[in-house]
C-alpha cells in the first residue's frame, strides 16, 4: 500500500519484511500505522473494550513472532493483519461463550461513518468505498457479509440466524462480495494510475 | 465441475467456505488457472476489506507500550533471523 502522505514512508511490506528480522521499531510503525483500524475490528467482534485490547496485544505479538509468514502472494499486508486480528477476535468470542449473545447484531448494525480516524489516506479511501458498498448494496447481501465476517457464521448458520434458505443465502453472499470485488478492484487500478498525494 | 462451476464457488471459497471435498477440487484447479487465481486473490481481499466498515477506535497510549514491552520480553523475544 502506498503512502499518500510522504515518500519515504516503508510500506506495509517493508514493514513486515523489518519486522521479520526483528527490528523492533518497525513493529511500532506498524502498531502506529494500524492499531486502531484493527481495534475498531477487534471491538465490533468481540463488544468489550477491555476484551479487544487484550485481543489487539495478542494480534501484534502474533504480528512480531510470525511475520516471516506473510506470503504476498496470497495478499496484501492489510489483508494478513486483519485475517489475524479477525481470526484471534473470534477465537476470544468463543472463548468467551459470547458468540451467542451477541447474536443478531452484527448483521444489522449500521455502517460505521466514521472515516477519518483511520490515518492511513490510501486505507481511509477504501474504507470509504466499502462503506458505501455495504449502503447500497441489498440489505440480505449486507446482512450476509456482515455476519459472515464479524460473526465467523458459516453460510449454514446464516441461514439458521435469518431464517432464509441456504441456497439464498449463498446467492446474497456471493453478490454482495463481487459487487464489493468490482469496486475495490476499480480503486486499486486508478490507484495503479495515479501519483501518491494527488488530490482524491 | 467445470471452469464456470469453479468460478461460482470461488467467492465462497474466498470466505472459507467450502465443504473440504469441494475446497480440494477447487484449489487444484486454481493452482493451475491464472484467472481463478487472480479471482480468488481478489474475492479474498474484499472480504478482507470489509474489516474497513469497522469505525476505527483509538487506543489507550498504556496499550501502545505494553506490546512494545511483550515484544521484548525474553519469552517473546525472537533471534533476528529465523530458519523457515
Amino acid at each position: 500500500v502506498k503512502h499518500p502522505s510522504g515518500q519515504n514512508d516503508p510500506s506495509d511490506a517493508d514493514l513486515l519484511a523489518a519486522i521479520a528480522r526483528g527490528d523492533d521499531s518497525s513493529l511500532r510503525a506498524l502498531y502506529d500505522r494500524y492499531a486502531s483500524i484493527l481495534l475498531g475490528v477487534v471491538l465490533r467482534i468481540v463488544r468489550s473494550r477491555s476484551e479487544a485490547e487484550d485481543v489487539l496485544q495478542e494480534v501484534f505479538l502474533q504480528t512480531w513472532q510470525r511475520a516471516a509468514d506473510y506470503d504476498p502472494a496470497r495478499g496484501r499486508p492489510f489483508l494478513w493483519l486483519s485475517m489475524i486480528a479477525r481470526s484471534r477476535a473470534l477465537d476470544r468470542l468463543r472463548s468467551l461463550g459470547l458468540r451467542e449473545r451477541v447474536a443478531n447484531d452484527a448483521g444489522k448494525e449500521p455502517v460505521a461513518d466514521a472515516a477519518d480516524a483511520a490515518d492511513d489516506v490510501a486505507r481511509a479511501e477504501e474504507g470509504e468505498i466499502v462503506r458505501q458498498v455495504l449502503a447500497e448494496i441489498p440489505e440480505a447481501q449486507r446482512e450476509a457479509l456482515l455476519l459472515a465476517y464479524f460473526e465467523g457464521l458459516t453460510q449454514t448458520e446464516i441461514a439458521a440466524r435469518t431464517g432464509k434458505p441456504l441456497g439464498t443465502v449463498k446467492t446474497h453472499t456471493r453478490l454482495g462480495l463481487l459487487k464489493l470485488r468490482d469496486r475495490l478492484s476499480a480503486l486499486r487500478r486508478a490507484e495503479g494510475v495515479e501519483t501518491p498525494g494527488a488530490p482524491r | 465441475m467445470t471452469h464456470a462451476e469453479i468460478e461460482e464457488r470461488l467467492a465462497l471459497l474466498a470466505l472459507g467456505e467450502v465443504e473440504l471435498a469441494d475446497a480440494r477440487e477447487i484449489e487444484a484447479h486454481v493452482a493451475g488457472c491464472d484467472s481463478c487465481r487472480a479471482e480468488l486473490l481478489e474475492l479474498r481481499e474484499a472480504f478482507g476489506a470489509i474489516a474497513l466498515s469497522a469505525a476505527p477506535v483509538a487506543p489507550p497510549p498504556e496499550l501502545r507500550d505494553r506490546v512494545l514491552a511483550a515484544a521484548s520480553a525474553p519469552e517473546t523475544a525472537r533471534p533476528p533471523s529465523r530458519d523457515r
